[in-house]
């Protein structure tokens, strides 16, 4: 018997501008905005290209890939719901496509699946890459995870 | 550069204002501010990275921050000027100031709020008032309506007000709004005195059509010093006067008890601001070639014009049922329909009334289309808040009148 | 098995500077904040005496206390509620009145008028306070018609 998902699920803000973003993720894509006249990539999703204020936005998959630009190692949640996860990384991840993206790093460890995150495993500037997480069958959330090889 | 006074020290440039409807589907709060900055910075002749100063008025895009960082702003201040239906003068004055001093060369201004569909009912109160606790218990249907329909009885009890007084003032907004695209009344038609005392009860004694349908929208300008406004391509307006009054919280209470408060529910904040205003602007009430007022209900429309001394207090009814307020009338009165028939603008700390802004700046450029106002050199815009608990008056003017 | 209170209850502040005021309702008494320093009676509640010339001395249980009112008052103005608020949709139409209180200095509390057909409604008629347990813990202060 699967255990319902007790954390926050996306507050969606506005559904017609962010519906393209969390349907990639179902299908396992990390998609972000485009904007068609100035070529910039936009995040968070919108209406209007903030560079240059045209409303002439694609959806684009991305490579999935980045760098960890920070990260923080969290001991006490703000939500209760995530006690049954602590500790955990939050981090921020700089994708190659130039944009940055707050999310939380998984599989921090190259010994295994349970280890707590320390900091020696966790270097500012190593590349990551996505994974998805199917937390229910409405909602998957892109997290990352250090890129290693083999 | 500023000296002792703001007054003609500040000139709006540019707007952009987006049509008026009972929902925007698939569109967000910020999604339609970010639309009308954008055209009201073209329409200023100017680009996004001229812009150095943003003033989110009232609930515009949740907050200053989060509106700054979706349109993707440069420069410094980013302030939320939040008074509840004053908010678009006091974000006026706030750029003012700015620009007065030199602090900002082109701030732009801007308040918007797409309507939620799934959620048709009106929003029970603005913010957080002290009132609250001791308010909603008793079935407050949102404490705006309840607190004018108690003015207008009131209203009527003291001075003799009548329903078809106000009726009248409906009639003729309609008959403006229906030259006006931007309205959301601009297709449904004229109305009639019956019309209007036949509509039904929301709460005594507002009849349905005297009270402002809600809708969706956004209104932006950019405020620029005088002496940069000549290089925009359109008519100057200037910032003339500029008053503000505040002493109240919840929309009826004034802090009664306190003596220099006048407590009568019939006397609006409008007796100080509108005295403020023409003080700096050096006019008085019928030196004004055409008013926009705040009519989220012909009552408020009545109690504020006594107030700013276009009539004794108590003929507010009077006044208005005898007057042509039409755009060709002797005293054109929200010749865009004003909120009655163009539409209430909804957001949490709603700015309501940012449509009259706009158009008291195209009648001024002489941009207004149909419902231009000949000779149109100076305008009272007037805006009340929170009910009748705050009002803030602005003078604008032209080069004729500066 | 009592049913459950449909409509919204106070929400106090915390701590609530209008304890003293909820709890005098429940002994269906009225009590009205009082300034010692000044003398002044003022409504809401709040921790400091909004006089201008006095609030910067007067706080809440050092200069600040209740005084009992008389419940008695006046009809300042009221409207006919037709599209009730969430909750009151069984009161529709409801009466919503502001009521100045006997003891004067402009005190005046927004509340239900009750006991009192619409067409008897007049703006200056004498109203006393009439208190509704709403539930165990809540009363709410109600006017009725003398």
């Amino acid at each position: 018997m699967t255990t319902p998902y007790n954390k926050p699920l996306p507050n969606v803000y506005n559904a017609e501008v962010s519906r393209p973003y969390w349907e990639a993720a179902k299908r396992h894509e990390l998609a972000l905005q485009r904007c068609k006249p100035c070529g910039r990539w936009v995040w968070f999703p919108r209406e209007i290209c903030p560079f240059c204020l045209s409303q002439d936005l694609e959806w684009v998959p991305t490579a999935g890939k980045g760098r960890l630009y920070s990260y923080t190692i969290v001991y006490q949640p703000a939500s209760p719901s995530f006690n049954g996860d602590v500790p955990y990384v939050n981090c921020v991840v700089l994708l190659n496509e130039g944009v940055r993206i707050n999310t939380m790093l998984v599989d921090h460890s190259p010994i295994g699946q349970n280890v707590p995150p320390v900091p020696d495993d966790i270097k500012i500037d190593m590349p990551v890459e996505v994974v998805f997480d199917d937390v229910t069958p409405e909602w998957t959330l892109p997290k990352f995870r250090p890129v290693r090889e083999g | 550069m500023a000296e002792e006074s703001l007054r003609g020290e500040a000139s709006i440039i540019g707007i952009g204002d987006l049509p008026r409807q009972r929902s925007w589907p698939g569109k967000s709060s910020l999604g339609l501010c970010a639309e009308a900055s954008k055209a009201a910075i073209e329409d200023a002749g100017l680009q996004k990275e001229h812009i150095d100063a943003l003033v989110c008025i009232g609930g515009a895009g949740e907050n200053a921050g989060s509106l700054k960082f979706y349109l993707g702003l440069g420069g410094n201040f980013a302030i939320g000027a939040t008074m509840g239906g004053t908010s678009p003068l006091v974000g006026l004055a706030v750029a003012s100031s700015l620009v007065a001093y030199g602090m900002a060369k082109y701030v732009l201004a801007v308040y918007g709020g797409g309507r939620d569909e799934g959620n048709p009912m009106p929003r029970l109160r603005q913010g957080w008032s002290l009132g609250q606790e001791f308010e909603d218990p008793y079935g407050v249907y949102t404490i705006e309506d309840l607190t004018l329909a108690m003015m207008y009885n009131r209203h009527m009890h003291e001075f003799g007000t009548t329903a078809e007084q106000m009726a009248a003032y409906a009639v003729n907004t309609r008959f403006n709004a229906l030259k006006n695209p931007l309205a959301v009344m601009a297709n449904e038609g004229a109305i009639t005195v019956q019309d209007v005392l036949n509509s039904p009860m929301v709460v005594e004694p507002l009849h349905s059509l005297e009270c402002a349908p809600l809708v969706g929208g956004a209104c932006a300008f950019v405020v620029s010093s005088a002496e940069n406004a000549d290089a925009a391509p359109h008519r100057p307006v200037y910032v003339i006067g500029l008053g503000a009054s505040t002493p109240g919280d919840t929309p009826y209470l004034k802090n009664e008890g306190i003596e220099y408060i006048d407590p009568r529910l019939t006397l609006t904040p409008t007796v100080w601001s509108a005295k403020d205003a023409c003080e700096m602007a050096g006019y008085s009430a019928r030196d004004m070639d055409l008013l926009q007022f705040h009519d989220r209900y012909p009552i408020l429309a009545a109690a504020s014009l006594e107030d700013a001394g276009f009539c004794k207090k108590g003929e507010g009814g009077a006044f208005l049922a005898a007057t042509d307020t039409t755009y060709k009338g002797t005293l054109p009165i929200n010749t865009d329909g004003g909120q009655l028939s163009g539409g209430r603008l909804d957001a949490i700390q709603g700015a309501s009334g940012a449509p009259h802004l706009m158009e008291a700046v195209r009648q001024l450029r002489g941009e207004a289309g149909e419902r231009q106002v000949e000779d149109a050199n100076l305008c009272m815009v007037n805006m009340a808040g929170d009910g009748l608990s705050k009002s803030s008056t602005a003078i604008l003017g032209t080069d004729e009148t500066l | 098995m009592t049913a459950q209170y449909p409509k919204p209850l106070p929400q106090p502040l915390n701590p609530a500077p209008s304890k003293e005021f909820w709890e005098a309702a429940q002994r269906h008494e009225l009590v009205m904040p009082r300034c010692t320093h000044c003398g002044r009676i003022f409504w809401y509640p709040r921790e400091q005496c909004p006089n201008p010339t006095c609030f910067s001395d007067a706080r809440l249980g050092k200069d600040l206390g209740w005084t009992s009112v008389s419940g008695k008052g006046v009809l300042y103005s009221y409207t006919v509620v037709h599209q009730p608020a969430v909750g009151f949709e069984s009161d529709s139409p409801y009466i919503v009145c502001l009521v100045e209180l006997e003891e004067g200095q402009g005190i005046r509390m927004m509340s239900n008028l009750v006991d009192c057909k619409v067409e008897d409604i007049k703006i200056g008629m004498k109203v006393e306070a009439s208190y509704d347990d709403v539930t165990e813990a809540w009363t709410l202060v109600k006017f009725r018609p003398v």
